[in-house]
């Protein structure tokens, strides 16, 4: 099935409907936050807040839910991970759904894949980091897999030589990294100059995520970022940035050429006033993101902390369906009090 | 006219007449304080909200500021005077603000200043700088004389990193230690290096709750309650953490947060912020989480919840829980770092329930409008009255 074309919303409302009852049945707290059993719109279709994961175990059990390990976001912004329950069921449909969308944007051919983390990163039992989920996401792609860094804390650690090795029998790689860490690790640091001239002409898919707040802070533009990473590589190479949570785990939005994120046909995204939480079909608000693929924990539909905006009108890129423009989180200010907070 | 008749001040309390010697003229330093009320009615300087600003302005007055005295030394008498004992500033105040403390900095500045002490600020080292914004527009806007001088000479605001070594300094110079912050970080403040005989004030974590007679909710009230709630939500340590109805029943709460719901947005007219108004969301999906009953506010201002009083409290910066409790049920589910009981309650009951609080933990108990009021004695300490310290004991005769 191809990601992105025209939906059938009436078959999306059915499955999302039935997820909800699903959870509400299954899930103690999610049955006792969401009132009513009637959700007759995509647009009245209940959301979880994003941060409910951070604060409280959403857990759907079923007779058909298998429950395997938690995933857990990075937690940069608050020192507080989220907290998803990752299911068989669930899993499955989400490794198809990451690699739908992502062979429409690299193609269909696999290749080696580089990963800018450390193999330890793996080694954690009963629960993956985002990080390393998001890599793994890009397996089925690969033709073998390579850890470029020692020590993911330390950008110093990268391993040229075994990217050296991987240049010398391969036309063809991908390359996936979180966005601050591809800048550290590789856009900034000092090539050694036998593997520079190995890279030449070579044909690099570079995929990341996770956002650009840390290369805000160190001013790094959009721009420069991509030059350096595509600096002498061949013409087919590309640098594709995507937006996913852990909330919404299985759906990427990466930003095609023409600067837009697609909605794939599994997936949906309302844009809410933050103030009446009404539905904005032509202005920034906040972001609604949904899924049919969450059955493990009820984040088959979020309210998340990032703002956005709905596009109108065809992308030039030629996909088809429903798209955004990405503006940002919600800004923040220190809430003021005396010293209890 | 000595010098010292012109800077000793006399208080009457019972058999005690205390001379006050400052290194200035009291009642000019108070004029000059009340005379930038004026100013201050004209213009807020970024920073303050309308709230702070306003409360200065009522807190900067001659009756408050000369109130500070009275109700530390006594009734101040004039004339010639038999003084039972003599008290001289200590001098070398330190302050320690958090990142996200509130009106206390600028508060506690204004009560330190009107004693002659010199007082060094430590202030938060990201946070927004009020007694920053109050000093610098007192000094445009006052006249030469004791508040210029002081803010010119013995005012010193540090903004410093926690691990610098100035702290170390700071904490040796001092001979009085405030700091305001987490239980960890006034202990740490506490730790450092200090004089033998400094004394030390931390004023750390703390809650507070709002108490009511169901009779005693009208309108007004509701929309008192709502003000002094939406000034720091619960972010304060004289925020209310929740209001309880004292021999309410679960339709009495019910019938409240119904009200509260329906004055919120007639009472606060200003949006909260955008990120502020998404928590509000994420409060009340934790409460209904958690088996409270939680409304959202128009414009998702606020949540408002019900639930019983000896549940876990559920959380959320503007989220206001109710329940209904008896007195003692409401007594027993005071934290231990109760600090302020704002009541709204007839005089007869006000009496009973504060005999009843006697011996607790809680360290004021006061009118709801007056849960965020600053005064020389807080977390039950009489910092104020510490920044003296006796001369001598015998008896002097001045006029004054």
């Amino acid at each position: 099935m191809k990601p992105y074309s025209q939906r059938n919303d009436a078959r999306f409302l059915a499955e999302m409907q039935a997820l909800t009852r699903h959870h509400q049945q299954g899930c103690l707290p999610y049955g006792a936050m969401i009132a009513g059993r009637e959700f007759p719109s995509i647009e009245e279709l209940p959301f979880v807040h994003v941060g409910m994961f951070k604060n409280i175990a959403l857990k759907t059990e079923s007779d058909h839910i298998t429950h395997q390990r938690n995933l857990l976001s990075s937690a940069t912004s608050s020192g507080v991970s989220s907290v998803i329950s990752l299911d068989k069921t669930s899993s499955e449909l989400q490794s198809k759904s990451v690699i739908r969308i992502l062979k429409d944007f690299v193609g269909e051919e696999r290749r080696p894949l580089l990963i800018l983390d450390s193999a330890a990163s793996l080694r954690s039992r009963g629960k993956v980091s985002a990080r390393i989920a998001a890599a793994l996401g890009l397996q089925p792609l690969s033709t073998e897999i390579h850890f470029l860094l020692k020590d993911i804390h330390d950008p110093s650690t990268m391993q040229w030589e075994t990217l050296l090795k991987v240049l010398e029998n391969h036309d063809d790689i991908l390359v996936y990294g979180f966005t601050w860490v591809l800048w550290l690790a590789w856009g900034q640091a000092k090539i050694p100059n036998n593997v520079k001239a190995a890279l030449k002409g070579k044909n690099i898919q570079f995929v990341h995520s996770g956002g650009w707040k840390k290369l805000e802070a160190s001013k790094v533009h959009f721009d420069s970022f991509h030059a350096a990473l595509l600096e002498n590589l061949g013409n087919a190479s590309q640098v594709i940035d995507y937006y996913g949570l852990v909330e919404q785990v299985g759906i990427i939005y990466p930003l095609c050429s023409h600067g837009s994120r697609h909605v794939p046909l599994w997936a949906d995204v309302i844009v809410r006033d933050p103030w009446t939480l009404k539905p904005i079909h032509d202005g920034p608000g906040q972001l609604q993101l949904m899924n049919v693929l969450a059955h493990g924990a009820p984040y088959h539909s979020v309210l998340t902390e990032d703002m956005g905006r709905l596009l109108q009108g065809e992308c030039g890129c030629g996909r088809k369906g429903k798209r955004f423009e990405l503006l940002g989180r919600i800004p923040k200010a220190e809430t003021r009090g005396c010293s209890n907070v | 006219m000595s010098e010292q008749s012109v800077n000793t001040v006399v208080f009457q309390s019972a058999g005690t007449v205390t001379g006050v010697k400052l290194p200035f003229d009291l009642d000019a330093m108070v004029q000059a304080w009340s005379s930038l009320r004026t100013a201050m009615i004209r213009e807020i300087p970024d920073g303050f909200t309308r709230d702070e600003w306003a409360y200065l302005i009522s807190f900067m007055s001659s009756e408050s500021l000369n109130g500070v005295y009275e109700s530390t030394f006594g009734k101040r008498l004039v004339g010639e005077q038999a003084i039972t004992e003599t008290l001289t500033i200590r001098d070398n105040v330190a302050l320690w603000l958090p990142n996200n403390v509130s009106l206390l900095g600028p508060l506690v500045m204004i009560l330190v200043s009107i004693t002659g002490s010199a007082l060094h600020v430590k202030i938060g080292s990201r946070s927004e700088n009020l007694c920053e914004v109050l000093s610098q527009w007192a000094l445009t806007n006052t006249a030469e004389g004791p508040l210029k001088s002081w803010l010119e000479n013995k005012l010193v605001l540090m903004r410093i990193g926690r691990g610098d070594p100035r702290l170390k300094r700071l904490s040796q110079w001092a001979n009085i230690k405030m700091a305001f912050g987490s239980d960890s970080g006034c202990r740490a403040i506490a730790d450092l290096p200090s004089r033998p005989d400094a004394i030390n004030f931390s004023f750390s974590d703390k809650q507070s709750r709002i108490w009511c007679l169901k009779e005693e909710l009208t309108d007004d009230v509701i929309q008192m309650i709502i003000k002094v709630f939406s000034i720091y939500g619960r972010a304060g340590c004289t925020s209310p953490q929740c209001l309880t109805i004292l021999d309410g029943t679960e339709a009495d709460c019910l019938e409240l947060a119904e009200r509260l719901t329906e004055y919120w947005p007639k009472t606060i007219r200003k949006d909260v912020e955008m990120h502020i108004a998404s928590d509000n969301v994420l409060s009340l999906q934790l409460a209904r989480a958690k088996q409270w009953n939680a409304w959202l506010v128009a414009r998702n201002k606020a949540v408002i919840s019900v639930g019983p009083a000896d549940a876990e409290l559920p959380s959320g910066h503007l989220h206001l829980p109710i329940s209904g409790a008896s007195l003692d049920e409401a007594t027993a589910a005071l934290p231990d770092n109760i600090q302020t009981i704002g009541f709204v309650m007839s005089e007869a009951r006000q009496k009973e329930v504060a005999e009843h609080l006697e011996g607790t933990q809680v360290k004021r108990f006061v009118p709801v409008e007056q849960m965020h009021h600053f005064g020389p004695v807080w977390d039950g300490m009489e910092f104020w009255k510490a920044l003296f310290c006796e001369e001598s004991s015998h008896d002097q005769k001045t006029r004054v």
